[in-house]
């Protein structure tokens, strides 16, 4: 331990560290949290703070190098009660989603702009000034557009506008307490122990020495001798200890004796991975649990029952006319949420309180009451904040389960927070997946039929959608839909923002050039001939008006520039059962659902409905989520969050403008009262909301109307369930290919949605942005990878797993075509995942365009474009 | 305990291991025992004198962004300097941690390279380590033909250096550049997928002089082999030449001579190609 004088956030102090601390670590211990700690290698920079005044990587500076200097952090970089320039911009313009990454923009970008006004004064800058200045920022979420007109303008002047989110002032001052952020009295650190073998038997595991490690408080078990660990990372047991270092140290002295066995990787006839009972074991990486499938197991490999094509398309295929053949893959996408998964337990005689980094408050605390066999209130889970989920974080996983089981040992609270390369490792990703795509086409040009035969890649878990989600486009025609899991010894898949799309339309709609192609057809007049969905043939109309479709030819020389075309569905998922409370308690409104708030504006929305029927601010308006004690709510999954929660909400402020009009009436004994829109209307005149709402104390609970028409399908549970209609994408991609450096960019997409009417139009966008930075990712640059020599995860950090940077997102127009849906109350369905699958088969009919290839795999490295080009 | 030195003999005297910005020391996990050379006197510094430039070995990659005559004066060098990580990296990462870090072995328990297959693998040189040298700086200051002045051993070439490592008990004090010839036209360009804070695919330091004949010139090619390499056979095409198109793209193309590329690194041969055109015509914008 050593001491150092430090000035922190303008105030001189002694601060102590250990050996091996960075600044980051002292400035947390200090509780200035606003300092986030993603990749711990100065890749992210979402520890950013100021060391004398220069934005650094606090991750990277031994906290005992620094010393006499001083260190800003974001809760320093101004006054809470009073945002500067650059905070208030980035509340303006809509550029903070799950807000992990934000503190470290406000603090880069507060340097920059003080830096870019002493050189330059108040001019707007440039955006690829931004864009060196905060390239060591990363964005998970894809708000780097939003950021950078933010910063723009903040650097040209002062921006008043109101903030467009709710709680976005919180995430920008650094306030925001997500999980990794909590500490409760008396906590521990907990650490997973991880096998370090793809395949093996665990014989024994000898807690003996772990548990001997000073400072060590417990020692649990997560398999069992006898049991099998089935991909190299799987946890194995956990380790509490007063600190992270002595809890390191414990795992490390941890004996587990390993029977190793051989180990299939990408190996359909390999060593099995699941003998056949276990087969029922593997986990699903689809959207949600196929429990009903009628399976048959070729060696490694699931496929349905029945594969072979029905008569009909048997027929089709034996007839005249030509036929497009093609075999598209994509890779495997890690999700990597910025803030990783995440627990911190305390098992106390009467509660279990969890805090989690979940996309699933309600459900999750349901499956440990199951779990633990407590009394459905005696579980408390609570998310405040949480820093991106994407899909990776919607059961009871690891890390929770290890936390709870160490807190329970260990009668102390104990947070278990996984690092990046745990992330990257299990955290969860996108399976890998090849489709075989055949189209039949008729002597004049229809689509006669389709067979799309597709098999995922996704480690130990099973679970797929692409073909039969291929199969939602062009309705009609007859087609074979075949989807088959191939399972190795390595972590599972999970579901990541819409499961199956990207391969599926990858596929698909480069399929319908190549058909397009042989017709001498434009890829829009063929799209719109053969799709008979109104909503499409409305962003088909779109397109032609709004988009530089089909744009000039490629032209000759080095870089050329290309315009390409998808179109692609969704499912309208919802959750009927969703519901909403409304309090008026002691003047003020409180509206309340155990709803997690990951990023998509679930806390806006619902501040929006019940301020708007009450001609409030939403500022007025209290709202409460992220708590299992709340009403039980829905989880923010499958785009369902916004058309289950909207509908609900705006149902509560409707039950409470009459509640409110009713109570008012009696307490003030008021004639022929009713709800207006400004106040209770009555006999003698107007009486203002705000004066009932002093007054009266009320609570409603809102409930989501029902879809006109039969009732939506209902899934593995009731709460969950398929309405009618699809919403739908179509989107024209820009791209530029330079044929020597084989390096490809996109300057400018258009992406037109059909997802009903916007519930509220500027985040629908941000969402949109996200989705479509999200796929430029897994289209050019994600790619998971594993050694198949030892089974190891081989893109363990934010170097060797790129994502998107500020300087490789396009300008995106987004434009979306408001009708349909009507038998949707509120007429609003979800956009968060259809919004991501066209980009990348628009980006590969680009660069068809451009380069006259036609690229079958992702993602579109120089590598991969160069040998395509040889 | 991290240890505290406040003169080279006594840093010398601990014999290390030395962390100068602590970058790399973090990646290789190593936290206690260090010696901590940032109390040392003049080693963050950038000196112009009259033979040319003195860079402190603890000088931050940020120090050499914002001297402006060093980016007037060795604008490849500048360059290189600012295409490195990322702004918050570079304030932190140093000359001489730069120049000494690890390289970025993907196997460091041994077994078959999982490199050799990736985008990153060499295509000099190749050996059983696929990993090419990950310093940006060396690229750019062997074409400057910078030597590195180290404690207890004396001056070398900073190509020894990165090739050769140091002993227990040296310390890397300084690096000294050659002054440019007033008439030099100097270039640093990196090819990487994403378009900033990315590693190199391929990068191209092209130092020259002439008008419309080339009279001299440097080339160096980093990310493509385990020490940065000199293209020579470029040079020995364009030494004496004119500067057209046409023999610039000769010169070019013979960039991949003598290459013996693993699986993962032959499509970089075309880039390599590519990206010394590029370099060679933005050293020579008017020809």
């Amino acid at each position: 331990m050593s001491e150092h004088r430090w000035k922190v956030n303008d105030r001189e102090r002694t601060v102590t560290s250990e050996p091996g601390d960075s600044v980051l670590d002292v400035v947390r211990r200090l509780g200035l949290t606003g300092t986030k700690r993603v990749c711990g290698a100065g890749a992210c920079g979402a520890c950013t703070v100021l060391v004398d005044e220069e934005p650094t990587a606090a991750c990277l500076v031994p906290a005992d190098s620094v010393n006499g200097q001083s260190v800003r952090t974001v809760e320093g970089i101004a006054d809470d009660s009073a945002p500067n320039a650059v905070q208030r911009a980035l509340l303006a313009a809509d550029a903070v989603q799950c807000g992990y990454c934000t503190p470290g923009f406000v603090v880069a970008a507060t340097a920059f702009r003080t830096r870019w006004r002493a050189e330059h004064g108040a001019v707007e800058p440039p955006a690829h000034e931004v864009h060196a200045a905060l390239a060591g920022n990363a964005c998970r979420c894809g708000c780097q557009l939003r950021i950078v007109e933010a910063v723009r303008r903040a650097c040209a002047g002062e921006v008043y506008d109101p903030p467009v989110r709710h709680d976005a002032l919180a995430k920008v001052t650094g306030r925001a307490v997500y999980t990794a952020d909590v500490r409760l009295d008396g906590q521990l650190d907990g650490v997973l122990v991880r096998s370090p073998h793809p395949h093996a038997l665990v014989r024994r595991v000898d807690e003996a020495a772990a548990r001997a490690v000073p400072g060590v408080r417990a020692v649990v078990r997560l398999v069992e001798p006898g049991e099998r660990v089935r991909f190299a990372g799987q946890e194995v047991a956990a380790v509490a200890a007063d600190s992270p270092a002595a809890a390191r140290a414990g795992a490390a002295a941890l004996v587990v004796d390993y029977q190793v066995l051989p180990f299939a990787v990408s190996d359909p006839a390999g060593p099995p991975v699941y003998d056949g009972r276990d087969r029922r074991k593997a986990p699903s990486a689809g959207e949600v649990p196929d429990p009903f499938g009628r399976w048959r197991w070729e060696g490694n490999v699931r496929s349905p029952r029945r594969t072979g094509p029905s008569r009909a398309v048997r027929r089709a295929f034996a007839g005249p006319g030509p036929e497009v053949r093609g075999t598209y893959s994509t890779g495997s996408q890690s999700h990597v949420p910025l803030e990783p998964h995440a627990c911190v337990a305390h098992w106390r005689a009467d509660e279990l309180l969890v805090h989690l980094s979940t996309q699933a408050v309600s459900y999750v605390a349901g499956v440990i009451a199951r779990r633990y066999r407590l009394r459905r209130d005696r579980v408390r889970v609570v998310a405040e904040h949480v820093g991106g989920a994407f899909g990776a974080k919607q059961d009871l996983t690891a890390e929770a389960v290890a936390a709870i089981e160490l807190s329970r040992a260990a009668g102390q609270p104990v947070r278990v927070v996984l690092d990046l390369a745990e992330e990257l490792t299990a955290g969860g990703h996108r399976p890998a997946a090849t489709a075989e795509v055949r189209l039949k086409l008729t002597g004049d040009g229809d689509l006669a039929a389709l067979d799309i035969d597709a098999t995922a890649e996704g480690g130990t878990a099973v679970g797929s959608d692409v073909a039969r989600v291929a199969g939602l486009l062009y309705p009609g025609p007859p087609r074979r839909l075949v989807d088959r899991s191939l399972v190795s010894n390595t972590a599972p898949g999970k579901p990541f923002r819409a499961p199956s799309g990207p391969t599926a339309f990858w596929a698909l709609e480069q399929a319908v050039d190549e058909a397009a192609a042989l017709l001498s057809a434009d890829p829009l007049d063929l799209r719109s001939r053969w799709d008979r969905d109104p909503n499409r043939r409305r962003l088909y109309d779109w397109v032609r008006e709004a988009t530089p479709w089909p744009g000039p030819a490629p032209g000759g020389g080095r870089v050329r520039r290309g315009y390409g075309l998808a179109a692609a569905t969704w499912h309208y998922y919802l959750q009927p059962l969703t519901k909403v409370r409304v309090r008026v308690r002691r003047g003020a409104v409180e509206v309340d659902v155990a709803v997690p708030e990951i990023g998509t504006g679930a806390r806006t929305l619902l501040a929006g409905e019940v301020a708007g029927a009450l001609g409030l601010a939403p500022g007025e308006v209290v709202v409460l989520t992220g708590d299992s004690r709340l009403v039980p709510g829905p989880v923010a999954a499958g785009s369902s969050l916004t058309a289950s929660l909207g509908p609900a909400a705006h149902d509560a402020a409707t039950r409470l403008r009459d509640r409110l009009a009713e109570a008012a009436s009696r307490r003030f004994g008021l004639v022929d009262a009713v709800a207006a829109p400004d106040g209770v209307r009555h006999g003698a005149g107007l009486l203002p909301w705000r004066a009932v709402l002093r007054e009266v104390e009320v609570t409603v609970v809102g409930r989501r109307p029902r879809d006109r028409g039969p009732r939506p399908r209902p899934w593995y549970s009731p709460a969950f369930g398929e309405g009618r209609g699809q919403p739908s994408v179509v989107q024209v991609s820009e791209v530029e290919v330079d044929l020597e450096l084989g390096t490809v960019q996109v300057p400018r997409v258009w992406c037109g949605l059909s997802v009903g009417r916007v519930a509220h139009p500027v985040m629908a966008t941000t969402q949109v942005h996200g989705a479509v930075v999200q796929a430029i990712g897994q289209t050019l640059y994600e790619e998971r990878r594993v050694d198949p020599g030892t089974g190891r995860t081989l893109t363990t950090d934010l170097e060797d797993y790129a994502l998107p940077g500020l300087a490789d997102v396009p300008e995106i127009e987004v434009g979306f075509v408001g009708e349909g849906f009507d038998h949707v109350p509120r007429r609003a369905v979800g956009l968060a995942e259809v919004a991501a699958l066209a980009a990348p088969a628009s980006i590969g009919n680009a660069v068809h365009a451009a380069t006259g290839h036609r690229y079958r795999r992702l993602p579109l490295t120089p590598r991969t474009v160069l040998e395509g080009l040889r | 305990m991290t240890r505290h030195p406040l003169n080279l003999p006594s840093a010398v005297a601990l014999g290390g291991p030395y962390r100068a910005g602590g970058v790399d020391l973090l990646r290789a996990g190593i936290r206690t025992g260090v010696v901590d050379l940032k109390g040392l006197p003049g080693l963050r510094r950038v000196a112009h004198t009259g033979d040319g430039l003195v860079l402190g070995a603890l000088t931050t990659l940020r120090d050499l962004e914002h001297d402006r005559l060093l980016g007037r004066r060795w604008p490849a060098l500048a360059g290189a300097a600012s295409a490195v990580a990322n702004p918050n990296v570079r304030a932190v990462a140093t000359v001489g941690g730069n120049l000494l870090q690890a390289v970025r072995c993907a196997h460091p328990d041994g077994g078959a390279c999982p490199l050799r297959h990736d985008h990153r693998a060499v295509c000099f040189d190749t050996g059983d380590c696929a990993a090419p040298h990950p310093s940006t700086l060396a690229a750019a200051l062997i074409c400057h033909g910078a030597t590195a002045r180290v404690e207890g051993r004396g001056d070398l070439p900073v190509v020894e250096l990165v090739a050769g490592g140091l002993a227990l008990g040296e310390v890397l004090t300084s690096i000294a550049v050659p002054a440019p010839p007033p008439d030099e036209r100097a270039y640093y360009l990196r090819v990487s997928p994403r378009a900033l804070a990315d590693w190199p695919l391929v990068e191209v330091v092209v130092r020259g002089r002439g008008g419309t004949t080339v009279e001299e010139v440097r080339v160096v090619a980093g990310a493509v082999a385990p020490v940065p390499v000199r293209l020579e056979e470029v040079e020995r095409s364009l030494v004496g030449g004119p500067v057209t198109g046409e023999a610039l793209r000769a010169a070019a193309a013979r960039a991949g001579a003598g290459a013996t590329p693993a699986p993962g690194g032959a499509h970089k041969l075309r880039v390599l190609a590519a990206a010394v055109f590029d370099a060679l015509s933005a050293c020579w914008p008017d020809r």
